[in-house]
This record gives structure tokens, C-alpha cells and sequence, in this order.
């Protein structure tokens, strides 16, 4: 069907502002307690402490009071992927002793062990989905950007420019809006002059072609588009040397800090059970 | 009163790759005071923009000098200190808005100055508040309304506490509510001592100013009141420009009151107007259109819904329940505030959008999930409102060709019809096909955008604001180039901010308001009716803002005037002025 909203099926960027008890915490605690989770299950050796970290970002959501179907609907499309690559892991064992087989199709085996192994990378799969997803729930832009930061503050004793790279952050999530847009204008302009957007019964090669004359346009105006939001930085003042003052001044309580203690502990336990 | 700027002498030219460079600016010279209000008019390409970049260092000139507050621009030390004290608000309200909610946007300049957290706190406040914007400050840029992004691009310079603002042609993409806001802060601005610089098209506009700079191909032609260039034609018109229009009716019909004393605005022609004893009738308006459409509709549409982003926690619901039609033959217009699902009707007509409920009949085809999308499209062409977005190819000839080589069509039959759909926008052919579609002019790429519409042959067109951000020579232009279109037998779908065009081209104008159809009727009508337009944001047309005026007076001309040959040829019926 015909759909120029390009950016509705992205659930990122959808902060949601429900006022909970976890969107209140400071910013670097959630940035921190978000990161913890990630380390925690993309490297956690045991399916059973996937599975609890699953359910632990399950609770958080919980705690966040946003609805599952937000959630679920970030998962729908990588899905038929993470299937692929599950697929994958069905064959990857031999059966063994302690590795029954289930079943066998010409010399390809499925065994416990594949089994399991397919449920661990969906599990983990979309668990970091989840984990993602919970943090564009509940981190504002202005939480990211400030949060960040203050956390990359250290960097400047090191003399990295912390600074010019949140800037870049801060640019890039305006940016992106920006981009659907102009991809959205330029593909209307060729569809309402013949090319064959939203038109029903298309092959794949159909729909890659017609994606590409859209691109260099879309680079062309994002460029020019650049241009005229570096003069307006440029005329407000950006790059003056000065120290730059904030507008925000977070204030780390004692609550962020216990949740940032117990993200750091389940985290651990997570990592290494 | 203390020198705030200070051109000398100053040249500037734009590098062009494997040519010479292109010359905008040569050797102007001006002062301006503390405290002054000054319009800086001119044709496009005429060097406005490039001028005003330099009046606050984004810009340093190849020869002469600028100074501001005795600063010179050259110096790069001095940038800081000139960027806070001259702020400047930007055409496109989008790209300038730089963080990601109100408030931090806002921020932005202060957070530059490296002020306290409290002070920029207390400036983001302030300004947001001076402009109204205070209780939207954790919205995202993306989701306000043109005119909500100007306004808050003008807090983030007020936060700056500057000296002087610059307006670049700050109002071109508004509706005529969100100009008048920004007339409004301009006024207040003045009012506090800040000096304000604006660039603009609309020649009212610039009439507002205590002084005006007038630039024609680079170079400086006028710099004085809006009296002494207005009411020299001679002028005006190797410049390029127009007069106001409210000067143009009222010379016009001076002869019959000769109290007129060449009036700039709605307001001056107003208080010159003396109250009549006795009231002067006049004889009722000939139907002055000679409508060739039919009472045949070649657009039906059945109480069409539809949201955007539908189903997530971001729907916005575009248009609700519109039932409209367009005859065959007429020009149609569509009028509503900025948001209120102009363009978004426009799109379904074509079939960018489908109606998500009711039914939509455009010509033969039944617009929904069934439809054949390129035939349908093939039948009505559509010109969008921001040229920049819809030309894509490189070259001037490709872009035109574009449409024509999709259905496969090359050789000779390409070049001919492409020659000749340039030639019905007035572009030469072997002068601009192989022009960059980039470096044209804003006029040039209107043109360029309705040639390759036109080339195609719709039977339909569609056309959302054409003229917006046009000078006065090329949207007349444009508009000229509109009737033709009609009078070789298309039907016309305009939708515009700018009532004056929809007065001279449609027969019927619906009237939208926050996604519905308030009402659709003839355009004299309809576009007569100041109430009406005023409670849905709309302001009526300048010549019946006149007729108003001159019917408080006790001329009672009559009422469903709405452009300005009316007025003149009402005022003729009465016969040779004797006094």
C-alpha cells in the first residue's frame, strides 16, 4: 500500500513520557543501569540468566508502565532474521552422549544442544531489542544528551573533545527526522510523476530499484540542509572556545544511586552465574 | 543615536567551480543607527540574503570594510561578540531549529556564551515567554507548526540579548497569522530599542520600515523612505518589484477621493478616507467570471478521514470526515491555517494518501486500494510546495524528462515534448536545459516544477503554494502561467496561504479548518467574508480589506469585492470625477 511515513516503524526515538518512578531517576543512572543490562546480556554465558535478564527488562517496562505492545512492536520486524539465524543453530551440534538427537533429515542433525542453542540467540536477540527499545522509552533526547554528557566528562582530562562528540549525538537525533522527511518529499516528487511508489505487486528487485534514485537527492538536500543548520549554529554563537554553560543540572539522589547499585549487582550476578 | 553597523565600500563574490566567480555584492555603502527598523527589498538573486549574512559575520566581504558596534567583521577574535549582539532568523524554520526539544533549542546561544546554569535557565524562560512558547518548551521541533518554529527561533536570538535581529525572509513559508505574529514581535522589538533588519518579498511588509535598502543585481539603488520608492514607479519597476497593492488600488481610484494621499498600508488608506456625508451607492458587481466549468464534478469526495502514523503513540489525525467536489473545468481553492490538512487533501487526490475512511472519485478512477496508482497519477499531476524538495535530477532537461522516461518515451517525441512544455512555462530551451537544477532561482524552479508537471499532460493539476517565497515579477508570473494551464481546458487544484492568487485564479474555494471542511463556495463569496476568514485564521484579500474600509466611509461599494480591478472599475461606473 502506499506509505510515505518512513519513520513509523521505527521504534526508536519514541520517548514516552509516563512520569514513572524509573523515567524520574537521573539520566546517568538510567544511561548506566541500561548499559549494565546490555554488557550483561549480550555476554552472558548461561540461557537461564538470559531468560532472567529477559524478564528483568520485563519488569523494568513493568516499573516504567509502558505497555508490552510498544515493546512488542520493535520486535515484529527483525523477527523473520532472528528465525534465519536461529535456523542456523538448529544443525549446528553432532549428536552425542550427552547430546540426544532429535531428529535427523538426510545427513543434517538437530540435537538438544542445537535446540537450545537457536533458543539462546533469539532469547538474547530479543532481550537487547527489549533493552534498546526500554531506553528510547525512557530516556528523553535531552536525558541522553545531558546524561552523556556529564558521564563523558572525564574524557576531557584525557583531552578527547567530549563536548564536540555530544554535539554530534545532539545533531544526529535532529537530524534523523530531517532525513525521513526529505525522503519522504523526494520519493512523493517521483512517485507523483510516474515512478511506481505504493503501487501493489512488486518483486524485490522492483522495490530496490526504485529506492535508489531517491538516495543521491536525498544526500544533496541533507547536505544543503547541513549547510544552512551549521550557519544558524555558527550565527548563535557554536564554536567560540568558551567553555559552554548547560541548561540542565542533573542531580544524582539517593534513590538513582540505588538503582544504579542493584543494576550493577544484577548485572554482575547475570555475567558471571 | 549611536552606529551600529557600517558597510564600506564592501564586494563579495560567490565562487563558481570551473568559471568565474559570480559577483552578488559590488561596493555598497550604508550606516544603520541604533534602534532603526529597515527592509531590505529586491528581486530574488538581487543579493539580500548574501548581504544580510554579512551584516553578521557569516559572511566576510572580499573588499571594503564592515564594522558592527566598530568591530571589524574581518577579525575572527570579534565573531563571538558580533553573533550575540546580531542575531538573525532564518528563512526555512526546520534546519535552523539545531537541538531536539523547545527549550534546549532555546538554550542553544546561552549555553555558547557560557553562562551559568541559572542564568541561561532564567533567559530560556524569559524569551520563551516574550514569544509565547513557554508552555509548548519540552515539545520536539519536528512536531510544531512553521509558525511555532519562527517563534521559537526568535526566542533562541532573544536569549542571546542582542542588539539588533535580522529577519531573512522570516515570514515567506507562514500563513498570514503566522506573519502577523511575527510583524507583531517585530513591533515589540522596536519597541525595546532593538534594532530590526528585515528582508521580504511582501512589499507591505517593507512598508512597515522607517527606512528601506533596496538592492537590484548586487549593487545598492535606493536607501531611503518607503514613501520616497513606492511612489516612484519609474524605479520601482527597474528593481523589479512592485508597489504595495494597497498604493496601487489607491491611486487608482484617487481621482474619486482625492483625500488619498498615496496610503502604504490598510491602516493609512483608512485614516485618509474622510467619513461621507451621504452615502454614494454603487451599481452591484458584474459576474466577472466567465466560468467555463460545468456543472459536471471531476472530483467527488465522501467524508474522507485519514491519520498520520496511525496505530503508534505519534497519530495525528490529518483530515476528518471531508466531503468536497471540484467541478470540471474550474479553478479550486483550498484555504485553512497551516496545519489544518490543505496539503494533505492534495496528496489524497493523487493518490500519495488513500482515504483511510469515506470514498474519493477523482475523473474515472475510484481512489483506494484497488486503484491503478499510476494511471491515476498519470491523470493528475501534482506541483508541491517546496520546489527545493521536488526537482531531483541534475539537469534542468532531465528533470523535465523525468516523468516522460518513466513511461519509456525517448528520442525525438522526449525532446519535443520537453521543449515544449518549457516553452508553456516561458524557460527557453536550449538556455536552461542544461542548467543546474540546484542553482536556479527560486522563480526558475517553480517554472522548472510545473513544466515537468505539465509535461506529462494531466488532465488534473494540483498545485500547493506556488507562489509562496516568490518575488512579485515572478509570481505574477507564475500566476500567469496557472491561467493558461486553465484556459487550455485543465482543471486547477490550488491551495494557497496567499488569498490575493486564489482571488484572481478560482471560481470555488473550500475552506479548511483542523482537518475539516468548514465550507465550499464561490471564491467572491467566500473570500468577502472577513468574519468568517478572521475566526479560522485567514485574512481576507487587500482589495476587500479596501471595500471594507470604503463602505465604513460611506462609499458602498459592493461587497463581495475581492481584487482590485473590481474596485477601480466600480469606482469607473460612477463616471468622470468632478468633485
Amino acid at each position: 500500500m502506499a506509505n510515505f511515513e518512513f519513520t513509523q516503524n521505527l521504534s526508536f526515538g519514541q520517548y514516552l513520557p509516563t512520569n514513572s518512578w524509573f523515567h524520574q531517576r537521573d539520566p546517568r543512572a538510567k544511561i548506566l543501569t541500561i548499559f549494565f543490562l546490555m554488557i550483561a546480556i549480550t555476554f552472558a554465558r548461561n540461557t537461564y540468566m538470559v531468560l532472567a535478564g529477559l524478564l528483568i527488562v520485563l519488569l523494568i517496562f513493568l516499573i516504567s508502565q509502558i505497555p508490552l505492545k510498544n515493546a512488542l512492536r520493535g520486535i515484529r520486524t527483525p523477527l523473520p532474521f532472528l528465525i534465519f539465524i536461529a535456523f542456523f543453530q538448529l544443525f549446528r551440534f553432532s549428536p552425542a552422549a550427552d547430546n540426544p538427537l532429535i531428529l535427523s533429515i538426510w545427513s543434517f542433525t538437530i540435537t538438544m544442544q542445537g535446540l537450545f542453542a537457536a533458543g539462546t540467540i533469539i532469547l538474547r536477540f530479543v532481550s537487547l531489542i527489549l533493552t534498546i527499545s526500554l531506553a528510547s522509552f525512557t530516556l528523553s533526547t535531552s536525558d541522553l544528551i545531558y546524561g552523556l554528557q556529564s558521564l563523558l566528562k572525564p574524557l576531557n582530562w584525557l583531552k578527547i573533545p567530549s563536548e564536540d562528540f555530544i554535539m554530534v549525538v545532539q545533531i544526529t537525533l535532529r537530524f534523523l527526522p530531517l532525513l525521513g522527511q526529505a525522503t519522504e518529499q523526494i520519493a512523493k516528487a517521483q512517485a507523483a510523476r510516474g515512478a511506481a511508489w505504493g503501487v501493489k505487486n512488486q518483486n524485490f528487485k522492483q522495490r530496490i530499484q526504485l529506492i535508489i534514485p531517491v538516495i543521491v537527492p536525498m544526500f544533496l538536500t541533507s547536505l544543503q540542509k547541513a549547510e544552512t543548520m551549521a550557519m544558524a549554529m555558527d550565527s548563535r554563537g557554536y564554536g567560540n572556545h568558551l567553555t559552554r554553560g548547560t541548561y540542565r543540572q542533573l542531580t544524582f539522589m539517593k534513590q538513582d544511586g540505588f538503582l544504579l547499585v542493584a543494576a550493577f549487582f544484577i548485572s554482575a550476578l547475570l555475567l558471571f552465574l | 543615536m549611536a552606529l551600529l553597523i557600517e558597510v564600506n565600500q564592501v564586494s563579495y563574490s560567490y565562487p563558481v567551480p570551473g568559471g568565474p566567480p559570480h559577483p552578488a555584492l559590488r561596493d555598497i555603502s550604508f550606516q544603520i543607527n541604533e534602534g532603526e527598523h529597515i527592509a531590505i527589498v529586491g528581486a530574488n538573486g538581487s543579493g539580500k540574503t548574501t548581504l544580510a549574512r554579512h551584516l553578521n559575520a557569516l559572511f566576510v566581504p572580499d573588499s571594503g570594510t564592515i564594522r558592527i558596534m566598530g568591530l571589524d567583521t574581518k577579525e575572527r577574535a570579534n565573531h563571538m561578540k558580533i553573533h550575540q549582539q546580531i542575531g538573525m532568523v532564518f528563512q526555512s524554520p526546520q534546519e535552523q531549529m539545531i537541538a531536539t526539544s523547545v527549550e534546549e533549542d532555546v538554550a542553544f546561544g546561552p549555553e555558547n556564551l557560557g553562562l551559568s546554569t541559572q542564568d541561561i535557565q532564567q533567559r530560556v524562560r524569559h524569551s520563551l515567554e516574550q514569544v509565547g512558547m513557554w508552555d509548548q518548551r519540552t515539545r520536539s521541533p519536528q512536531h510544531l507548526s512553521a509558525g511555532q518554529m519562527q517563534r521559537v527561533a526568535l526566542a533562541g536570538i532573544l536569549a542571546m540579548q542582542p542588539a539588533c535581529v535580522i529577519f531573512d525572509e522570516s515570514t515567506a513559508m507562514l500563513d498570514p497569522f503566522g506573519r502577523e505574529d511575527v510583524l507583531r514581535n517585530i513591533e515589540t522589538l522596536k519597541q525595546s530599542g532593538i534594532t530590526v533588519i528585515m528582508i521580504t518579498h511582501f512589499m507591505e511588509e517593507a512598508s512597515l520600515a522607517d527606512r528601506i535598502i533596496g538592492l537590484h543585481q548586487g549593487q545598492l539603488r535606493f536607501d531611503g523612505s518607503p514613501e520616497d520608492l513606492f511612489t516612484d514607479d519609474k524605479l520601482v519597476k527597474s528593481m523589479n518589484l512592485d508597489k504595495p497593492r494597497v498604493l496601487w488600488f489607491a491611486q487608482q481610484i484617487t481621482p474619486w477621493i482625492p483625500t488619498i494621499k498615496s496610503p502604504l498600508t490598510v491602516e493609512q488608506f483608512k485614516k485618509q478616507i474622510e467619513p461621507r456625508p451621504a452615502q454614494q451607492s454603487f451599481a452591484p458587481l458584474e459576474d466577472h467570471h466567465f466560468f467555463r466549468n460545468t456543472q459536471e464534478s471531476l472530483v467527488i469526495g465522501n467524508q474522507i478521514s485519514f491519520t498520520y502514523l496511525q496505530n503508534t503513540p505519534l497519530a495525528h489525525q490529518a483530515l476528518e470526515d471531508i466531503s468536497f467536489s471540484v467541478r470540471k473545468g474550474s479553478v479550486h481553492g483550498l484555504i485553512g491555517a497551516t496545519g489544518s490538512g490543505k496539503s494533505t487533501l492534495l496528496q489524497h487526490l493523487n493518490g500519495l494518501y488513500l482515504p483511510q475512511t469515506g470514498t474519493l472519485k477523482v475523473g474515472p478512477f475510484e481512489v483506494n486500494h484497488e486503484t491503478d496508482l499510476l494511471q491515476l497519477r498519470r491523470y493528475t499531476g501534482m506541483v508541491f510546495q517546496n520546489p527545493n524538495y521536488q526537482l531531483f535530477e541534475q539537469y534542468v532537461g532531465d528533470e523535465i524528462a523525468y516523468g516522460l522516461k518513466v513511461l519509456g518515451i525517448t528520442g525525438s517525441e522526449l525532446r519535443e515534448r520537453v521543449k515544449l512544455a518549457m516553452s508553456q512555462v516561458g524557460l527557453d530551451f536550449e538556455e536552461f536545459k542544461d542548467r543546474m537544477t540546484f542553482a536556479l532561482s527560486g522563480g526558475e524552479k517553480r517554472k522548472v516544477a510545473l513544466a515537468s508537471t505539465l509535461v506529462l499532460d494531466p488532465s488534473l493539476m494540483l498545485l500547493d503554494e506556488p507562489t509562496a517565497g516568490l518575488d512579485p515579477i515572478a509570481r505574477r508570473e507564475i500566476l500567469g502561467q496557472m491561467v493558461r494551464v486553465h484556459n487550455e481546458g485543465k482543471t486547477l487544484v490550488v491551495s494557497s496561504h496567499q488569498l490575493e492568487d486564489l482571488a484572481l485564479l478560482t471560481d470555488h474555494v473550500t475552506l479548511l479548518s483542523e482537518g475539516k471542511a468548514v465550507c465550499t463556495r464561490e471564491t467572491e463569496k467566500i473570500l468577502s467574508a472577513h468574519e468568517l476568514l478572521h475566526q479560522y485564521q485567514m485574512i481576507a484579500p487587500i482589495a476587500a480589506q479596501m471595500a471594507s474600509v470604503l463602505h465604513e466611509k460611506g462609499w458602498m461599494v459592493p461587497e463581495n469585492i475581492i481584487i482590485g480591478q473590481q474596485l477601480v472599475a466600480a469606482f469607473q461606473t460612477l463616471g468622470e470625477p468632478n468633485g
